[in-house]
C-alpha cells in the first residue's frame, strides 16, 4: 500500500471477530460432544475448565484470521485510493472511473465506481464504518475534480 | 455540505434505508443523473421483492409481493413557479421513455422546491392522473408535501409522513 496517501480508515470490525469466535469455539465444544466415550470421562472430570480455558485462544484464532483474510484497509487522497483485503491491494487512480453508484446489498452499502460500463470496483463504505451517503459525495467530488486536474 | 445536499443525502436515505422500504427496496442511487436534456439530482432504482433477514420474509416476499421493477426521480426546481403544465409534460414524457427502455413498471418523480407552490401548482400536481408515475412536489423549509391522488403518489407520501413529522420537531 503506497505510503503517500493521506487519509486511511481502517476500523476494526468486531462483529465480525466475535461471528470467527463463535464458529472456533462451536468446533471445540463439537469435539468434545462428538469425542469417543472413554475420552469423555477423562475430560468429565475437568468441567467447566474444558470449555473456559479454549476461550482465549478462541478469541486470538479469531482475530487471527480475521486480520489475514477479512480486515480491509483503506486509504485515499486527492489522486488515488487503495484497498487493502486481507492481504491483497488493489490501487486505482479516481480519474479513471466514469460513473460512482451507492449500492445498497444484504451486506451493507457498497460505492461502486464503473471503469466501463462492465467493468466495476467496490467500496465497501459499511464495512469501513463510513456514513454511505455523505462519503458517496466525497468521492463524487474527489472523481470529479481529479478529471479536472488531469 | 451544503443545506440542500444534506437534505437531498436525508432524503436518499429515508427513501433507501427506513420509510421509503415500505413501498419498494431502492437498491442503487445515482447523483446527478442525466436523462434527455435533464439532470436529476438524485435517480433510485430497484424492485419490489424485498429481501428481509428471516426466511419468513424471504418466504412471504417470493409469495406474495410482485417482481416490478421501479425507479425514483428528484428534481430541484428553483421555484415552484416554474412547475407549468409543460415543465411536468416534458419531465413526464422523460421518465416513461426511460421506463419503457429499462422496462420500470413504477416510478415516482419529486420535485424539490424552495418557497410553498401557488395554489395552480399544487392542482396541477394532485389532478395528476397517471396510474404508473407517483408525482410529489416538497418544499424542505415548511415542510410542506403536495402529492399526486393516485395509488403512488399517496403511498409515498405515507412513507415518508413520519420522517416529515420528525423533522419537523
Amino acid at each position: 500500500m503506497p505510503e503517500t496517501l493521506v487519509e486511511k480508515i481502517s476500523p476494526v470490525r468486531l462483529f465480525d471477530i466475535f461471528k470467527l469466535f463463535v464458529m472456533i469455539m462451536a468446533v471445540q465444544i463439537g469435539i468434545i460432544v462428538f469425542m469417543p466415550l472413554w475420552l469423555f470421562e477423562i475430560v468429565r472430570k475437568h468441567f467447566p475448565l474444558v470449555v473456559i480455558l479454549p476461550i482465549l485462544p478462541s478469541i486470538l484464532i479469531a482475530y487471527y484470521i480475521y486480520m489475514k483474510t477479512r480486515h480491509i484497509e483503506f486509504s485515499y487522497d486527492s489522486k488515488s485510493f487503495s484497498i487493502k483485503r486481507g492481504k491483497l491491494t488493489s490501487t486505482h487512480e479516481w480519474n479513471k472511473f466514469t460513473k460512482v453508484l451507492l449500492v445498497n446489498t444484504d451486506g451493507g452499502f457498497l460505492i461502486r465506481l464503473y471503469l466501463t460500463e462492465e467493468e466495476t470496483f467496490d467500496i465497501p463504505v459499511s464495512k469501513l464504518k463510513l456514513n454511505p451517503f455523505t462519503f458517496r459525495l466525497k468521492v463524487l467530488k474527489l472523481v470529479e475534480e481529479s478529471k479536472k486536474t488531469s | 455540505m451544503r443545506m440542500s445536499e444534506e437534505f437531498l443525502c436525508k432524503l436518499e436515505e429515508e427513501l433507501m434505508v427506513k420509510g421509503g422500504r415500505w413501498i419498494a427496496d431502492f437498491r442503487e442511487s445515482e447523483r446527478n443523473y442525466r436523462l434527455g436534456d435533464l439532470t436529476f439530482d438524485i435517480y433510485l432504482s430497484g424492485g419490489t421483492k424485498m429481501k428481509g433477514f428471516g426466511l419468513f420474509s424471504r418466504i412471504l416476499s417470493a409469495l406474495l409481493l410482485p417482481s416490478y421493477s421501479v425507479a425514483c426521480y428528484v428534481i430541484k426546481v428553483r421555484s415552484s413557479n416554474l412547475v407549468s403544465p409543460d415543465f411536468l409534460k416534458k419531465l413526464l414524457s422523460i421518465i416513461r421513455g426511460n421506463a419503457e427502455k429499462n422496462h420500470i413498471k413504477w416510478s415516482w418523480l419529486m420535485l424539490i422546491v424552495r418557497d410553498d407552490p401557488p395554489s395552480k401548482v399544487v392542482k396541477l400536481v394532485e389532478n395528476h392522473k397517471d396510474k404508473e408515475i407517483g408525482l410529489l412536489l416538497h418544499n424542505p423549509d415548511s415542510k410542506l408535501l403536495v402529492n399526486s391522488k393516485n395509488l403512488l403518489g399517496e403511498r409515498m407520501r405515507a412513507c415518508l409522513k413520519l420522517w416529515l413529522k420528525k423533522s419537523r420537531q
